[in-house]
């Protein structure tokens, strides 16, 4: 399988500080959906700008699909790679949403004449394809951080790197947001990477892989199963488990037994003695 | 009583411009309690709070605070003792740091509230104590501090004006799962030491955690003004039509009741004490009615109705949601 990101021993440090970074790798496959957890200055967010080109490191490299992120391949690079950031109202430039959406077909010189049916693609896929003339400041969080979605797809990138997009949104919104991921993922298959960088429990369980990050460091690098596991470890990490697996140890369910949701615990309740 | 509101509406602009926001509420925060204020995005949480010490001035209706009586014909200069007596923290209260040492940012306050240099450091070195951030930190900026650590320096400097009553609009948004239970750790400690605390939340597990009373808002309006335990024993297709979730734990207690595998009197606060409640008490043999079985299977729409109508009739009917009578209709 192709890698559509390495890190290979990478060191970055933060300007007037220590290392953060020190002889870090890590790889991402094509079409893989990684969530990067971590507590707040862990580095993951840190760990997305880097892959982005937006900071500078001092040692190691970074290939996206393999070619290797310098000055000169920095366009090329950010090309396939499109992010979705915390705030959903510092992302936004154009008077109505569709303006936003294309804003950044503008910016890669797309000729107007094939901009609107690209627009409308991609707010049809984030399902805002009825807000197209809305202004953004009228939409709920939820809304935005789906419109800024809209803008990066219409730019048909093959990774799209959330930086915790839905950490400013109410319950409905992170929904919406979830599922919208959920079904990009299912409808581009191999050919969207998604990288999410979060310390929300519940959303990291949808990856396929969890990437644990603490002090630059890459501690676990499993499936998220395999991590929830990992209570104790976590919580010295400021991490959370899902309610279904912190329930399941409470009550000494057997760690290869360890049931992912409350359906499952209440099977196994029902046929045991606790 | 700290704070009582009466026939209290607020609506922006006048005429046919009119945008209501908060339409007739009635109700009291009672002292030393932990209030939850919750509802949807947009049903006037916000709104509301901002009336409680007068951000915002009702449109009809009054705010009795602590005996200070606030209506639309209140004047700014009769504020001050409101504001003193009220202490708001906003939501991601850290974007409004500005002072160059933290120490500085948290006298900010009492200063302004006509308190001496002396008497303001004293008061700003008390509120960090609480917060718990050592002297270390008095002489550094702000800005280099970490997001939780941003964040207490934020709700010292409300603290530091000693206010009877803390707002809180959603205090744990934004923060790692650590820093989420260091804060509504500080939130149980202040409650302790006598505070009065109102708290807005989208999280129904911290308001499950820690809030005595809730108080849930939709459309402007009250839907429910109840304790905490007297709320989430509330069907299911009510929360749906709040647009609010269930903690997950009580999905998970309610699944175990409908199923007839435990019964509960009341509703555990966190997964350790649910554990403890499970592993103590024998399981039991027989079902409950399937009232509840919504609470449980995954909500697609025709599930809902399915469920509202089963679980409408027996809340019509007030009957129990636990078998004992106790716990949540007392």
């Amino acid at each position: 399988m192709t890698n559509a990101i390495t890190i290979k021993n990478l060191t970055y440090s933060y300007p007037e500080s220590g290392d953060l970074f020190k002889d870090f790798s890590m790889k991402v496959e094509e079409g893989e959906w990684l969530a990067i957890v971590g507590h707040n200055g862990s580095g993951k967010s840190t760990l997305a700008k880097l892959i982005l080109g937006l900071l500078d490191f001092k040692e190691g490299d970074i290939h996206v699909f393999g070619t290797k992120l310098t000055e000169k391949t920095l366009t090329e690079v950010r090309s396939q790679i499109g992010m979705v950031f915390q705030n959903p109202d510092n992302q936004f430039v154009g008077a109505t949403v569709a303006d936003d959406v294309a804003f950044g077909l503008e910016n890669r010189q797309m000729p107007s004449i094939e901009m609107p049916a690209r627009i409308e693609q991609a707010l049809k896929q984030v399902g805002m394809e009825d807000f197209a003339d809305r202004e953004p400041h009228t939409l709920s969080g939820g809304q935005k951080q789906r419109v800024a979605l809209a803008s990066v797809l219409a730019l048909q990138p093959k990774v799209i790197i959330l930086d915790e997009a839905t950490a400013m949104l109410d319950p409905e919104g992170k929904q919406a947001v979830m599922s919208t991921l959920r079904e990009l993922k299912e409808k581009h298959g191999s050919g969207l990477t998604l990288i999410m960088v979060t310390h929300d429990m519940e959303e990291a369980q949808e990856a396929d892989r969890v990437a644990v990050i603490d002090d630059g460091e890459l501690l676990y690098d499993e499936e998220p199963n395999a991590l929830f596991q990992r209570g104790a470890e976590l919580k010295k990490l400021g991490l959370a488990q899902p309610f279904a697996v912190e329930m399941s140890q409470a009550l000494g369910v057997p760690a290869e037994e360890t049931k992912n949701n409350i359906v499952e615990l209440v099977n196994w309740l029902s046929q045991s003695k606790v | 009583m700290a704070i009582a509101i009466e026939g209290l509406d607020f609506h922006y602009g006048a005429g046919k411009q009119t945008v209501p926001v908060l339409d007739d509420i009635n109700t009291s925060l009672n002292d030393n309690q932990i209030t939850a204020i919750i509802g949807q995005t947009g049903s006037g949480k916000s709104t509301f709070v901002q009336q409680l010490n007068a951000l915002l001035l009702p449109s009809n209706g009054e705010v009795n605070v602590n005996g200070m009586i606030i209506t639309n014909k209140t004047k700014e200069k009769e504020l001050g003792p409101v504001r003193a007596h009220v202490g708001m923290v906003f939501q991601f209260p850290e974007a409004q740091l500005f002072a160059p040492t933290v120490l500085e940012d948290v006298m900010y306050g009492p200063l302004n509230f006509g308190k001496t240099k002396e008497e303001a450091e004293a008061a700003a070195k008390k509120a960090l104590q609480q917060v718990g951030l050592s002297e270390d930190y008095l002489e550094q900026s702000p800005f280099n501090l970490s997001g939780g650590q941003m964040r207490r320096v934020a709700l010292a400097g409300v603290l530091a004006m000693d206010p009877e009553t803390m707002v809180f609009d959603e205090p744990a948004a934004g923060l790692d799962p650590q820093g989420q239970k260091e804060l509504l750790d500080l939130i149980r400690a202040l409650k302790e030491a006598g505070k009065t605390i109102v708290m807005i939340s989208h999280q129904m597990e911290q308001v499950l955690a820690l809030a005595d009373r809730v108080i849930v808002m939709k459309d402007g309006k009250i839907a429910a003004d109840e304790t905490t335990e007297e709320l989430f024993s509330r069907p299911r297709w009510w929360f749906a039509d709040q647009h609010l979730d269930l903690p997950e734990s009580i999905v998970f207690q309610r699944a175990l009741m409908v199923k007839g595998i435990r019964h509960f009197d009341h509703w555990a606060k966190n997964v350790a004490e649910l554990a403890d409640m499970i592993k103590h008490q024998e399981a039991v043999g027989h079902r409950l009615e399937e009232t509840m079985e919504i609470a449980f299977e995954k909500t697609d729409k025709e599930e809902v109705a399915a469920g509202r109508m089963k679980e409408a009739h027996a809340y019509h009917r007030q009957e129990p949601l636990f078998d004992n009578g106790g716990g949540a209709h007392e």
